[in-house]
């Protein structure tokens, strides 16, 4: 019995040592390209560096204060701050209320009306691009945030509806039922109780559009041809465009623009898993 | 823009088809004003693009009679240019350009300079090099398609914008040699209607207000004759503002013309005065001289009136009097769109009427009045996509129908599905069927080894008595956070031949020695390019497998592999018969979506490989992307993009029958 313990017990901690040894093995591939980018973006020098040592040998800030100093980025970073701001204001905004309808509400059409927004997640990006350019060109908006701002949120309106319905089916209809005893009106009902409860919800469609919004990059590229209009993905791809490469820029840029999404990311991955999961198996 | 019609819903009805009509009215003159709007925009535009084509074809002609090779033409253009700028209100540069040397510039830092992407430079040089690439292209379709001679819109080069018109003439010698280039930077839109929408905003509510009244106190008679009064108010009116616009269009180009005849009269004066040149007498005749209003298709959004051709350049003989053309009375805006809408409109409104004489209207009201609220909440939601998602769908198949020549469309059928599916050389970088493979393989090996690997390193982590699984799997999931189109240009960058970290570290490992190779040039062939694209993406893409398993495999209960255990079942039973029929259910749903994303993937490949070489791993929606904004064939990439979507749907029916999983999505 004993005997057997130990062997077990042995067998465990050889089992474990691997298990470290692959996990550390693995996590060191997975962030050699980060530690890249933060020895680039510290070393004044444009091209990538030969050398493995992931310690820059003359750090700098010279990159980040380029950046400021002889680029667009802050142009480009208030853009994408507006473009991806407002687009999350109107999403949420009338998916909110869409959501609350569809939840609450049974009325001819809706059926209809809640497959097609599934349907419009099927639609292929590029395919919608040439119509939607044609129309942004058309209604003279091309090179403006306006018109990236209407097709960013209009494009994120159905899934986030989706996804909010889904979290608003979840809240119970006892509370709505009392207040309208109260003598509460519909509108009321939605501002009061509705959006209180579904905050936690609201939040992450919220950051789940602004961050899309803020990552997207070829409607962008697609839309603005002006320096002056770029927003950040589009800005950052120039910089290691064909006519020139500034990677310890382009490295410096990364890092500002990554951080406040990456800690986002972190902070909501776990509401990012199940949302998606909802959203993913209904579409 | 009008209220919007939910304004009407706020108030309970007395009479629900007095409302009814009203709502309708109200939607159909907000259409109305918004195709109105829109068109101004659209027509101001053409306006300011006609006004610097004449600016620009006007100084192209003149440098054209000028001898760039000697010191003293040099001179005599600039002279030009500066003269331009002061006689023609509005412009803000002028520059020429011949080789990579700024002949004239209306900067005089620039004038004899080359052109360079300096920093300092880098919006001229890129507008400059779109604007040579536009009149390259331009000329390539004129030589395919003999009629564009006869549009001045694909003799120059206009690239504009909300506040300005950049447009760019060839200069010719002789017939057809280029020897440079005229750009122009010219003044904003010069029609300003926002004051008049807002008169006619108002009219229509008026309009609205007294068939309501009408509706409200009359009989179904009266309502039927509400309709028609607001047909033909709005008719009216519509017709009033055509023909203002076209007064004020008539009133710029007219003017430009003159402005353009002053200089071209002063110059050639000067240049030529022994020559036999005639200028034209009058900017009109003018304007028939440099070749706008030929064959009576001064633009594409201008109507024309039948005229017959002269040259495409200013030629030195004498313009042919005959012609007594009159652009003051030929230039009009291109109305068909406005009727077409007022006609719609109409429609519907007759449509209304005889729903409401049989009473449909009723019922439909009844609806309404019922849930109004209802559609009041989703009304948003469900226009801005009808207006933005399957408007533009709809528009997007229609499109895969025809072929787009210069900036005209042509009904070709089936054409384009033919041309993309009945090419089996597949050896072709760009075929559909090799394109087609290349998608698949790329989707097949990237999610096996998305879910591989996130299902290997879930089973490593799940262990709860592993130390430091927590670092693990946050310092794991880093690749999913970074933004994708980040993580895309820094592994384009490791991959690089000569400084790119992925040769370094092959080389530090000795690998090359060993295998006796030269440095991987990764992006010269296909394999190269193609792993490129795959590392990439696989390092992006398995966290999110590993934090789907992980999830699923800590709700597999642990006592089911106690009970194995007393079985007696080995590692690979309990994994083959509970690990995996259990994950199914969380996994598979995640392969589905994993699928459609890789499919799907346009940044990775845009950005790493960028198709490279040759498009050769190109994916199908890269290539779609390629045909629609650097080759401009909307319709075949419409087609193209048509075919992804049928795939796609096609793949999502064979995974639903399967899982069944949109079962009882809608309660």
């Amino acid at each position: 019995m004993d005997r057997n313990a130990t062997v077990t017990g042995k067998r465990l901690a050889n089992a474990r040592l691997l298990s470290h040894a692959v996990l550390i093995f693995v996590t060191i591939l997975t962030l050699y390209p980060v530690i890249w980018v933060l020895k680039m973006a510290f070393t004044p020098v444009q091209g990538f560096s030969t050398s493995l040592n992931p310690i820059p040998s003359n750090p700098s800030l010279e990159n980040f204060v380029y950046l400021f100093r002889e680029t667009q980025f802050v142009k480009w970073g208030i853009n994408s701050l507006i473009v991806a701001a407002a687009t999350t204001l109107v999403g949420i905004f009338f998916s909110c209320t869409a959501a609350y309808a569809f939840s609450r509400f049974r009325f001819p059409g809706r059926k209809e009306m809640l497959l097609g927004f599934l349907v419009t997640q099927m639609f292929p990006g590029v395919m919608m691009m040439i119509p939607l350019y044609l129309l942004i060109s058309w209604l003279g908006l091309l090179d403006s945030l306006t018109g990236l701002i209407l097709v960013y949120s209009t494009t994120s309106l159905p899934f986030s509806t989706w996804m909010l319905k889904g979290y608003f089916d979840t809240i119970p209809k006892d509370l709505e039922e009392s207040a309208i005893m109260d003598g509460a009106t519909r509108g009321m009902i939605f501002w009061k109780i509705i959006i209180p409860l579904a905050r936690p919800a609201i939040a992450v469609v919220a950051l789940f559009s602004f961050m899309s919004a803020w990552n997207e990059f070829i409607l962008a590229a697609t839309f603005m041809n002006q320096e002056s209009m770029y927003t950040l993905p589009v800005g950052l791809k120039m910089m290691v465009g064909q006519y020139s490469t500034e990677w310890g820029h382009f490295s410096a840029a990364s890092l500002l623009v990554s951080f406040p999404i990456v800690a986002l990311f972190f902070y909501l991955q776990q509401h990012l898993v199940s949302g998606l999961m909802a959203g993913g198996v209904k579409g | 823009m009008p209220a919007r019609p939910e304004s009407n819903k706020e108030t309970p009805p007395s009479r629900p088809s007095a409302v009814g009509i009203s709502v309708v009215l109200a939607v159909c003159t907000g259409l109305l004003l918004v195709l109105l709007a829109v068109l101004s925009v659209t027509w101001s535009r053409n306006v300011a693009e006609l006004d610097a084509i004449i600016r620009a074809r006007t100084l192209a002609d003149l440098v054209a009679r000028i001898d760039s090779g000697t010191d003293t033409g040099v001179a005599r253009i600039q002279e030009l240019v500066d003269r331009a700028k002061e006689v023609l209100p509005g412009t803000r540069e002028i520059l020429v350009l011949e080789g990579v040397t700024f002949i004239a510039h209306t900067d005089p830092t620039l004038a004899g300079t080359r052109l360079k992407r300096t920093v300092e430079h880098k919006v001229l040089y890129d507008d400059i090099d779109e604007l040579a690439d536009h009149l390259e292209r331009n000329a390539e379709e004129r030589k395919k398609y003999p009629e564009l001679e006869e549009n001045p819109y694909a003799t120059v080069a206009i690239e504009s914008s909300a506040d300005e018109v950049y447009v760019a003439a060839p200069i010719l010698e002789g017939e057809r040699d280029v020897r440079g280039i005229v750009a122009i930077k010219g003044p904003p839109p010069p029609l300003e209607q926002g004051r008049f929408v807002f008169w006619l905003s108002l009219g229509a509510a008026a309009i609205i207000v007294l068939t309501w009244l009408t509706v409200q106190f009359g009989g179904s008679s009266a309502r039927a004759a509400s309709g028609v009064f607001f047909l033909l108010a709005t008719g009216l009116v519509l017709k009033y503002h055509v023909d203002i616009t076209n007064r004020a269009v008539r009133d710029t180009v007219s003017g430009t013309a003159e402005q353009c005849l002053a200089l071209w009269q002063g110059t050639v004066a000067a240049e030529s005065s022994t020559s036999a040149f005639r200028a034209p007498a009058s900017g009109d005749e003018f304007l028939q001289a440099i070749d706008l209003t030929r064959n009576g298709d001064p633009a594409r959004w201008f109507e024309p009136a039948g005229k017959t051709g002269v040259p495409l350049v200013a030629s030195e003989a004498e313009p042919p009097a005959a012609q007594q053309l009159r652009p003051g009375e030929d230039l009009r805006v291109d109305s068909r769109w406005i009727w077409r809408g007022f006609g719609v409109i109409a429609f519907m409104v007759a449509l209304y009427i005889v729903l409401m004489m049989t009473g449909k209207t009723e019922r439909a009201a009844a609806v309404f009045r019922e849930h109004w609220y209802a559609y009041a909440y989703v009304a948003p939601a469900v226009i801005g996509a009808v207006v933005l998602v399957f408007g533009p769908f709809l528009f997007a198949i229609g499109l895969a129908f025809y072929t787009r020549v210069y900036d005209t469309y042509r009904f070709v059928g089936l054409q384009n599905f033919i041309e993309i599916l009945s090419n089996f050389r597949i050896t072709e970088s760009r075929n559909f069927y090799r394109t087609l493979g290349v998608t698949v393989m790329w989707t097949v090996v990237n999610v096996s080894l998305h879910v591989s690997i996130g299902l290997g390193l879930a089973m490593l982590l799940k262990d709860k008595s592993l130390k430091f699984t927590p670092v693990y799997r946050t310092l794991l999931i880093i690749p999913w956070a970074l933004p994708n189109y980040i993580t895309a240009l820094i592994w384009k960058g490791m991959f690089n031949k000569e400084y790119g970290a992925v040769n370094a570290l092959l080389e530090k490992l000795h690998v090359f020695e060993w295998l006796h190779i030269e440095p991987i040039s990764w992006f010269t062939t296909f394999w190269g390019a193609f792993t490129a694209n795959l590392v990439t993406n696989v390092w992006l893409g398995f966290p999110f497998m590993m934090v789907i398993s992980l999830g699923a495999l800590q709700s597999i209960p642990a006592d089911l592999y106690e009970a194995a255990d007393v079985d007696g079942a080995g590692r690979l039973d309990k994994f083959f018969r509970i690990t995996l029929p259990l994950l199914k259910p969380a996994l598979f749903p995640a392969v589905i979506l994993g699928v459609i994303w890789t499919f799907n993937n346009f940044n990775i490949i845009y950005l790493v490989s960028a198709g490279a070489p040759d498009n050769k791993t190109d994916i199908l929606i890269t290539e779609a992307y390629r045909w629609a904004f650097e080759k401009y064939q909307y319709g075949y990439a419409s087609a193209y993009s048509m075919i992804i979507f049928l795939i796609l749907f096609g793949y999502t029916y064979v995974t639903n029958r399967i899982t069944k999983s949109t079962e009882g999505a809608y309660e």
